[in-house]
């Protein structure tokens, strides 16, 4: 009875907010970088997880709507060294509390004129309850919500302005995360795969007055155990992105869909589990032109303590 | 009941966070000069495309002791330096068009004079 009065808390709050976001035509937010197989599913009560990651992206190539354009390049290219931490906590045996943190080590752009523009600095932090609706040895079904939120709302600046927004490490506003976590294991296989969906929406105007787009990822993982400490992963990640707004204006070159391929390799070793991830994008169709990743990589250690 | 309590808690911040913060309009008007600061503004090029970049100049006729220069643009683009000479960098295409700079001196009488000028941004 309990279970159920949860369960159908969570979701009236969800279709609430959904229904809130649509009436608002409200856009939403820079994505937290999503690495790997990574803040996923529930932890045992009283279960620590700590990942820790490091991810790279390249871009130097522009696309109209699905074409490539070699031709044009307003930024010769476009980078970010990103470093996460994302703490697990298992409050319970239905409810996990998970909190993510990240600091862009250097967002650079390079112009066409030659000038190199650069920043670094904290990302939002999100802080996220799931709850797990079903769960079996070999199936969960999870579901949660959490708040992003900035650490300043003030933006970041170069020479005393406003650095533009492809170059600013945080949103500088509050946002909402929503998560769906599928997982079906098959153990006489030694095969898994899972699910994950998780929408960022529900982003507040910043003091510049603007606003980004909602962000849906998509990601299923097929993973395979190879030995006792080796397992292999092959992540299909889709990721959606609405249009800006700034000053409830729509912006042009914001917005688009992404299709990944990310092969993933695990190694255990004495519980630290340690995963190096690399993207591929297969498919670009973004509004009007964009620059657009190129190739991605991250490094991810992940250890579970028992307390 | 402390599940309902946390849960009611929970759904708050969320219905809180739903609340949007209304922007501000755009403020493209033109300012005049007083008479004591007059600024006149000038750009390298007028016009430009994407990923180039135009150097602005502010020249400033009357006010006394030291200056100071604010800049501001319309857009989300990037305005670099300081001083009478600024760097407008287009970041991007959302900025295609027209770009307002405007720059606000003030000299060290607290005289105030606005000088503007328009970029156009080429996709």
């Amino acid at each position: 009875m309990k279970t159920k009065f949860i369960s159908y808390c969570l979701f009236l709050g969800s279709l609430f907010i959904e229904i809130i976001n649509n009436y608002v035509k409200a856009q939403c937010c820079s994505a937290n970088p999503v690495v790997g197989s990574t803040n996923i599913g529930l932890l045992s009560k009283n279960t620590l997880r700590e990942i820790a990651f490091y991810r790279y992206t390249y871009s130097d190539t522009y696309f109209e709507n699905d074409n490539k354009r070699e031709d044009i390049h307003y930024l010769r290219y476009s980078l970010y060294s990103y470093f996460g931490n994302i703490l697990s906590y298992g409050i319970s045996s239905k409810f996990t509390i998970d909190l993510e943190l990240g600091y862009y080590l250097k967002k650079v752009e390079k112009t066409d004129a030659g000038r190199i523009l650069s920043t670094n600095g904290l990302n939002n932090g999100v802080v996220s309850l799931k709850y797990g609706l079903f769960k079996t040895s070999t199936f969960e079904c999870t579901i949660g919500s959490g708040l992003k939120f900035p650490f300043s709302s003030d933006v970041k600046k170069i020479d005393g302005r406003p650095a533009s927004v492809s170059l600013q490490p945080s949103t500088n506003a509050f946002g909402g995360v929503f998560l769906l976590f599928l997982s079906k294991n098959f153990p006489e296989n030694k095969f898994r795969m899972f699910l994950i969906h998780r929408a960022e929406l529900l982003n507040a105007y910043n003091s510049m007055y603007y606003m980004r787009g909602n962000t849906f990822f998509t990601t299923l993982f097929l993973s395979k155990s190879i030995s006792e400490s080796w397992s292999i992963l092959l992540q299909i990640r889709n990721e959606y992105r609405t249009r800006d707004y700034w000053y409830d204006i729509p912006q042009k070159g914001t917005g688009g869909l992404l299709f990944f391929i990310s092969p993933q390799i695990n190694y255990n070793f004495k519980g630290f589990n340690l995963s190096i991830v690399y993207d591929v994008p297969v498919y670009r169709n973004v509004n009007e032109r964009q620059i657009v990743s190129k190739y991605a990589f991250s490094f991810i250690c992940t250890k579970d303590f028992n307390l | 009941m402390k599940t309902k309590v946390c849960l009611i808690l929970y759904c708050s911040i969320m219905m809180l966070m739903s609340c949007k913060k209304k922007p501000a309009p755009v403020d493209n008007s033109n300012n005049s000069n007083s008479s004591a600061v007059k600024v006149y503004m000038n750009a390298d090029k007028t016009t430009i495309r994407l990923g180039q970049e135009a150097v602005v100049t502010a020249n400033v006729e009357g006010g006394s002791g030291s200056l100071t220069y604010e800049w501001e643009v319309n857009t989300i683009s990037n305005l670099l330096g300081s001083g009478n000479t600024v760097t407008f960098t287009p970041c991007c295409s959302s900025v295609a068009g027209e770009n307002i700079i405007k720059c606000n001196v003030t000299d060290s009488k607290g005289n105030k004079g606005v000088g503007q000028i328009t970029i156009i941004v080429n996709p």
